[in-house]
């Protein structure tokens, strides 16, 4: 499967979280979570924020570095400076975006229960398969409306 | 004589969790003269508890506790300080006047620019701030709702 920049990952992270809403559509946790990272291009994330914190995971997953929150130095990443990733990467990104918002606001039970479906170990896959069939299924919906 | 102060053994937790206790049941004065008696808090913390009080009894809209640490943060898009004036103004902000609309997972939404050009955005679902901070470059209602 091919690499996708760091936007086109995210679009992917939208579409993941959007199917996992659409099938269990009740307002809470999650819905908030998903609510705030949706993506108008050439606008940016519901909350502004959502997108900087998607790059640092994008760059800590590629070069170990992690740009620290609530510092300021999140808003000077951007797409551009980010190389390709693979699916993989991608997905390891975007579980580590999503666990880094769960820990900062008080760890609700709705993404707890998610992160532990989610959870990804290389060689033996996600803790729930069909996490990763849906993680594909979103990156190949994303690449096929290039 | 100096007055009988409260902060020590308790800790300023505790106090912290007294006062607003006073304002959850609505004994305003309680609460009052328990932070005027508080030694230890910062000043901001102060006037940020003190804010508390008067926008309990003005009726605003609480913020939801849990989601303060991602709602204050030298983030895009956020207020960087949990001050009294950043809560002064996201709470003030949810107005019948300022109602953007509903967004798809039930997050109701709140806008208004302010002298300054930007535009405070706040997001509220079951009585509760749950997102909110300040758009440098203000997006239109269509935007804030997509």
């Amino acid at each position: 499967m091919a690499t996708m920049d760091a936007e086109h990952a995210y679009r992917a992270v939208v579409e993941f979280l959007d199917e996992h809403w659409r099938r269990r559509p009740v307002p809470g946790d999650f819905g908030d979570f998903a609510s705030f990272c949706s993506y108008i291009p050439g606008v940016g994330t519901a909350d502004p924020a959502m997108w900087t914190d998607w790059l640092a995971w994008v760059k800590k997953v590629q070069t170990g570095e992690l740009v620290p929150r609530n510092t300021g130095r999140r808003g000077s990443l951007a797409a551009e400076m980010m190389p390709p990733l693979s699916p993989e990467q991608a997905y390891l990104a975007m579980f580590a975006f999503i666990e880094e918002y769960w820990s900062v606001v008080s760890r609700p039970a709705e993404i707890r229960d998610l992160l532990g479906r989610m959870r990804y170990t290389p060689g033996a896959g996600t803790a729930d398969p069909e996490m990763w069939k849906r993680w594909i299924a979103a990156v190949e919906k994303v690449q096929g409306n290039r | 004589m100096k007055r009988g102060g409260v902060g020590g053994s308790g800790g300023l937790d505790s106090i912290r969790t007294r006062i607003l206790a006073a304002i959850a049941m609505r004994d305003y004065q309680h609460a009052r003269d328990l932070l005027e008696l508080a030694e230890g808090f910062t000043q901001q913390e102060r006037d940020r508890l003190a804010w508390a009080i008067t926008a309990a009894e003005r009726g605003l809209t609480p913020f939801l506790e849990g989601a303060l640490p991602h709602i204050f943060k030298a983030d895009p898009g956020h207020f960087a300080e949990d001050t009294a004036e950043a809560r002064e103004l996201i709470q003030t902000t949810v107005t019948q006047a300022n109602y953007a609309g509903i967004r798809e997972k039930g997050d109701l939404v709140y806008a208004r620019i302010v002298g300054t050009g930007a535009q405070i955005w706040v997001y509220v679902r079951d009585g509760a701030i749950r997102n909110g901070g300040c758009n440098l470059v203000p997006r239109s209602v269509e935007q804030l709702l997509r």
